[in-house]
C-alpha cells in the first residue's frame, strides 16, 4: 500500500495549497485595505507637514523620525509611493517641497534597505527615480546606494539604480555608472542603455561632452550603445564621427553606427567615404554596402543616384532593399527609372517598382 | 488452467504492477513538483510586479506580427483590429492568406481599405509562391497581406518570416485575440538577456469572455461544459509544466498561438518544417537541436504574463480534431529530433524534457491501453482486487482534479481576475469531471490518432469559428 500512501501524501499537499492560496485571497483583501488605511494617515501628515514647511521652511523632527520608522516596511512604503504620486499630480511645487524636507528620511531609508533582498531594494531605488532623489550636488548615501547596486544580479535592480542615477542629473554619476556596468562584464542589454540614457534629465549637453571623451574606455558593445545614443541626441558629433568611421582599425559594428550617424545628420565630407563604401565588393563585407546605401538617402547627388543605381544590382538583397528604399527618397528621375525598367536586372526593376507604388499609396493617403 | 501457465501470468502481472507503480508515481511526482514550482513562480512574479521589480513599459524590440489564415472571414477582421490596439510602439502586422477558398482576403482589403503592391519578397525560407500582396500604411503600423497558394500552416508562416521587417517575429492563429500589453510582456525575456531566442505566451480561452481594447472587461468561465474543463487544463499546462520546464531551459513547445522567435535563428535552421502537423513544436525541439549541435547559447523563455486569449472548441468533435492533430504533430516532432532521446550533448532537454513528452505523451495511450487489457486478464483469470483497484482510480482521479484546482486559483489570483461563487463551485465540479472523464476520452482519441494519418498531412486544423466580440 505504499502507492496510495504516496498519493495521499501528495493529496495533503494539494489541499495545503489549496488552503494558501484561499488564506493568499484574505491576505491580498486584507493588505489592500491596510495600504489605503495606511496612505490616508501618511497622507493627513503630509498635508500637515508642507503647510509646516512653507511657514517654518523645514519638516516637523517628530514626523521625520516617524517616516524613519515606518518606511522601513516595504508595505509601508508602497502606499506612501501612492500618496508621494497623488501629490507629485496634484500640485508638483509642493511636493518638490515636501520631498527636499524629508530627505534625510531617504538618505536614513538607503541605509537600512541595502541590507534587504533585491526585490525590496529595487522598489526602494524605484522610489528614488520616480521623485528623482539622488542629488545632482550633495553625494549622500542614496547615490552611494545607487552606483553600488549598479551591478547588482537582478536586471531589474541595476536598471532602477541606472534609471535613478539618470533622474539625478549628475553627468559623473552616468559616467561612473556606465563604467561599473561595463567592467563587470555582466549582460546589460544595449537598448536599455541607448533608450534609457535619453531619459537623463540635466545637462544633455555636457552629458554628451564626458561621454564622447570617455568613449574609447569602454567596451564594444558599450560604445555601440553610446554612439546609438548619440544618433537619438544630437547632431553635433558629425566631425568625430566621421573620424571614427575612416578608421579601418575601428570593430565593425561601431563603423556601422558612425554610417547610421551620418546618414540621419549629413556631412559634406563624409559623402566620398560612404560613397566608397556604398560601393563595398567583397561579399563577406555586404553590411558596409547595405547601411552606407541606406544613409545615402540623405545625399542627394547625380554620384549618389549611380551608386544606388548599381546597388539595385547588387546579389545582395539587403543592398538592394536598401537602395531601393534610398532612390525613392531621393525622388529618382524620370530618365533613370526608364534606364531601371529597360535594364535586364529583374531584381532591380522589382525593388524599384515596389518603392515607387509605395510612395503613390502614401501620397494617395496623405491627399 | 496448467498451473506453470498460471504462474506465468502471475508473475507478469505481478511485473505490470510494478511497472505501474513506477510509472504512476513518475507521473504524479512529475505533476506535483510542476504545479509547486509554478504557483510558487506566480506568487513571486505577482510580488515583483507589485515592487516594480520590472523592465518599464517604455523600451522596444521591433517586432513583426504574423497571422496565418485559411477560410478565416469571419474572425480575421476583428483579429487585425484587435492588433492595431496593442500597447506597443514598433510592429508590423503580416496577414498571409493561404489560399483560403471563403473571402479572407477581400474582408480585409475592404476593412483596412488596402492597395496592392508588387512587394519583393526574400525567400530566405521555402514556402508557396505569392499570388498577390495589398498594404495599408495609413494606420499605427503597416499592414501586409500576402495572398498565397496553398501550402499549410507552417508554409504561411514561412511566408509570413519571409516577409517580416524586423529582426523578432510573432506568430499566432487568425482567430485569437492579444491582450492590450501582450507585446510589451512578450519581448521582456528578450531586453532581459541576450541569449533569448524564443518565447512563449499564455494560452487562455477566451469562451465568455468580454474583451475592450484587449482588456478583460467581465471573466466567466465558458458556458459550455467542455470548454470549461479545458480552461482548467490550459492552466494546469501553461501555467504548471511549462513553468517547471523553463527553470531549466527545457521547454519543448511555444504554441502556434502566440510565440515570439529570433528570426536569423529560425532562418538558420530551416524554418519551419511544412511536412509535419505540429509545426509549433516542431520548430521548438529543432531549436534546441540547432542551437546545441552548433555550440550556440540559447534560452527558450516563458513568459507567464504575455497573454493571448483564444476560442476553445465547445464541441467535442473538434476537440477530439484538435488533440488528435497535436498528438500526431507530438509523434513527427519526437521522430524527427531522436537524436535528441538520451543524449549526454542535451542535458534536461534531453533526459527530463523529450523523455517526459516520450513516456508521459506520446507513449501514455499505448501504456493505458496496455494497462486496460492487463485488468481485463487479471479480471479474467481472477487476479484483480477490485476495492483496491477502485479506491486506486478516485484517489488519483482525486489527485488530478486538486492539482488542477491549485493551478487554477492560483492563476486567477496571480492576475488580478474576480470569479463569481458560481464560477468557483463550476471549476471544483468541473475539475473532477475533467480528471475522471474527459481525460479518459482524450486519451482513447490519442490511442486512435494513427488511424488515416497519412490521408490527412499538411490540413489546417480548424474548429467552428465564432465571430470576436471587442465590442
Amino acid at each position: 500500500m505504499q502507492v496510495d500512501t504516496l498519493i495521499y501524501a501528495y493529496l495533503a499537499i494539494c489541499c495545503s495549497m489549496i488552503i494558501f492560496n484561499t488564506v493568499c485571497i484574505f491576505i491580498f483583501s486584507h493588505r489592500e485595505k491596510k495600504m489605503t488605511k495606511v496612505s490616508k494617515r501618511f497622507q493627513k501628515q503630509a498635508e500637515a507637514q508642507i503647510e509646516r514647511i512653507f511657514k517654518e521652511k523645514n519638516a516637523a523632527p517628530r514626523h521625520i523620525r516617524y517616516l524613519k520608522k515606518r518606511l522601513k516596511r516595504t508595505g509601508n512604503l508602497l502606499a506612501f509611493d501612492m500618496v508621494l504620486e497623488q501629490l507629485q499630480r496634484e500640485n508638483p511645487a509642493h511636493s518638490a517641497a515636501y520631498l527636499e524636507a524629508i530627505h534625510p528620511v531617504f538618505v536614513y531609508l538607503a541605509e537600512k534597505y541595502q541590507h534587504k533582498d533585491e526585490i525590496h531594494v529595487t522598489f526602494f531605488l524605484y522610489i528614488l527615480r520616480k521623485y528623482r532623489l539622488l542629488h545632482h550636488h550633495v553625494r549622500d548615501y542614496t547615490d552611494e546606494l545607487a552606483l553600488k547596486l549598479i551591478k547588482a544580479p537582478s536586471i531589474y535592480c541595476r536598471q532602477n539604480a541606472l534609471e535613478a542615477i539618470y533622474a539625478s542629473g549628475n553627468v559623473e554619476y552616468v559616467l561612473l555608472a556606465l563604467r561599473t556596468i561595463d567592467e563587470s562584464g555582466v549582460y546589460h542589454n544595449a537598448k536599455l542603455i541607448t533608450d534609457g540614457l535619453l531619459k537623463f534629465i540635466g545637462n544633455r549637453k555636457r552629458l554628451a561632452a564626458r561621454l564622447w571623451e570617455s568613449l574609447p574606455l569602454f567596451s564594444v558593445d558599450m560604445q555601440v550603445a553610446l554612439l546609438n545614443y548619440f544618433r537619438f541626441s544630437s547632431d553635433k558629433h558629425r566631425q568625430p564621427f566621421l573620424e571614427l568611421l575612416a578608421d579601418e582599425k575601428q570593430h565593425d559594428e561601431i563603423r556601422f553606427s558612425c554610417i547610421r550617424y551620418l546618414g540621419k545628420y549629413p556631412y559634406r565630407h563624409a559623402f566620398p567615404l560612404l560613397l566608397k563604401l556604398a560601393d563595398e565588393k567583397n561579399v563577406s563585407r555586404w553590411e558596409y554596402a547595405a547601411i552606407a546605401s541606406s544613409a545615402l538617402a540623405s545625399y542627394s547627388h547625380p554620384d549618389t543616384i549611380e551608386a544606388l543605381k548599381n546597388n539595385l544590382q547588387s546579389s545582395n538583397w539587403y543592398v538592394r532593399f536598401n537602395a531601393s528604399s534610398s532612390l525613392e527618397a531621393l525622388g529618382v528621375s524620370d530618365h533613370d527609372m526608364a534606364e531601371i525598367f529597360s535594364g535586364s536586372d529583374r531584381y532591380a526593376r522589382e525593388m524599384l517598382r515596389y518603392r515607387l507604388e509605395q510612395r503613390d499609396a502614401r501620397k494617395e493617403n496623405e491627399g | 488452467m496448467n498451473n506453470d501457465l498460471f504462474s506465468v501470468l502471475k508473475a507478469f502481472l505481478e511485473g505490470v504492477n510494478v511497472f505501474f507503480v513506477i510509472y504512476l508515481i513518475g507521473y504524479s511526482t512529475f505533476l506535483f513538483l510542476s504545479v509547486l514550482v509554478g504557483s510558487s513562480t506566480l506568487y513571486r512574479r505577482r510580488r515583483q510586479e507589485k515592487l516594480k521589480n520590472t523592465i518599464m513599459e517604455d523600451y522596444y524590440v521591433p517586432v513583426s506580427i504574423i497571422v496565418p489564415a485559411h477560410n478565416e472571414e469571419v474572425t480575421v477582421v476583428e483579429t487585425v483590429k484587435s492588433l492595431l490596439q496593442l500597447q506597443y510602439r514598433a510592429y508590423e502586422i503580416i496577414v498571409v492568406d493561404d489560399g483560403s477558398s471563403d473571402d479572407t482576403s477581400k474582408v480585409l482589403i475592404e476593412a483596412f481599405d488596402m492597395h496592392p503592391i508588387r512587394r519583393p519578397i526574400h525567400h530566405q525560407l521555402p514556402c508557396q509562391a505569392e499570388e498577390f500582396v495589398f498594404e495599408a500604411m495609413q494606420y499605427k503600423v503597416p499592414v501586409t497581406l500576402v495572398r498565397k497558394k496553398n501550402g499549410g500552416k507552417a508554409d504561411s508562416l514561412n511566408m509570413g518570416i519571409n516577409t517580416a521587417r524586423f529582426p523578432y517575429f510573432i506568430c499566432m492563429d487568425a482567430d485569437s485575440v492579444l491582450q492590450y500589453d501582450s507585446l510589451q510582456k512578450i519581448v521582456r525575456p528578450v531586453l532581459e538577456n541576450d541569449h533569448v531566442i524564443a518565447v512563449g505566451g499564455t494560452i487562455r480561452a477566451s469562451n465568455n469572455v468580454e474583451l475592450e481594447n484587449g482588456r478583460v472587461k467581465k471573466y466567466r468561465l465558458p458556458k459550455k461544459l467542455l470548454a470549461c474543463m479545458q480552461v482548467l487544463e490550459y492552466d494546469r499546462s501553461f501555467l504548471a509544466s511549462r513553468i517547471l520546464f523553463d527553470k531549466f531551459n527545457g521547454s519543448l513547445i511555444i504554441s502556434g498561438a502566440f510565440g515570439l522567435f529570433k528570426k536569423d535563428v529560425v532562418i538558420a535552421c530551416g524554418g519551419y518544417d511544412a511536412t509535419t502537423m505540429g509545426e509549433d513544436m516542431e520548430l521548438v525541439v529543432k531549436l534546441h537541436e540547432y542551437c546545441v549541435m552548433h555550440h550556440k547559447p540559447y534560452l527558450i523563455k516563458y513568459a507567464t504574463d504575455a497573454i493571448c486569449w483564444t476560442q476553445a472548441p465547445e464541441k467535442l468533435r473538434d476537440l477530439c480534431r484538435q488533440r488528435r492533430r497535436w498528438h500526431l504533430g507530438l509523434f513527427q516532432s519526437m521522430w524527427k529530433h531522436r537524436r535528441i532521446f538520451m543524449n549526454l550533448k542535451f542535458g534536461p532537454v534531453s533526459f527530463i524534457s523529450y523523455m517526459y513528452f516520450l513516456i508521459y505523451e506520446l507513449f501514455s495511450p499505448v501504456i493505458e491501453l496496455f494497462g486496460i487489457l492487463t485488468i481485463v486478464t487479471a479480471y479474467l483469470v481472477d487476479l484483480l482486487n477490485v476495492p483496491f483497484m477502485l479506491i486506486f482510480f478516485a484517489v488519483y482521479a482525486v489527485f488530478g482534479a486538486v492539482l488542477s484546482l491549485t493551478a487554477f486559483f492560483a492563476r486567477i489570483q496571480t492576475i488580478d481576475l474576480t470569479l463569481t461563487f458560481r464560477d468557483v463551485l463550476k471549476a471544483i465540479l468541473l475539475c473532477f469531471i475533467e480528471s475522471s472523464f474527459l481525460r479518459f476520452i482524450l486519451s482513447f482519441v490519442r490511442m486512435t490518432a494513427f488511424i488515416g494519418y497519412k490521408k490527412k498531412k499538411m490540413q489546417w486544423g480548424s474548429i467552428e469559428r465564432q465571430h470576436i466580440d471587442l465590442s
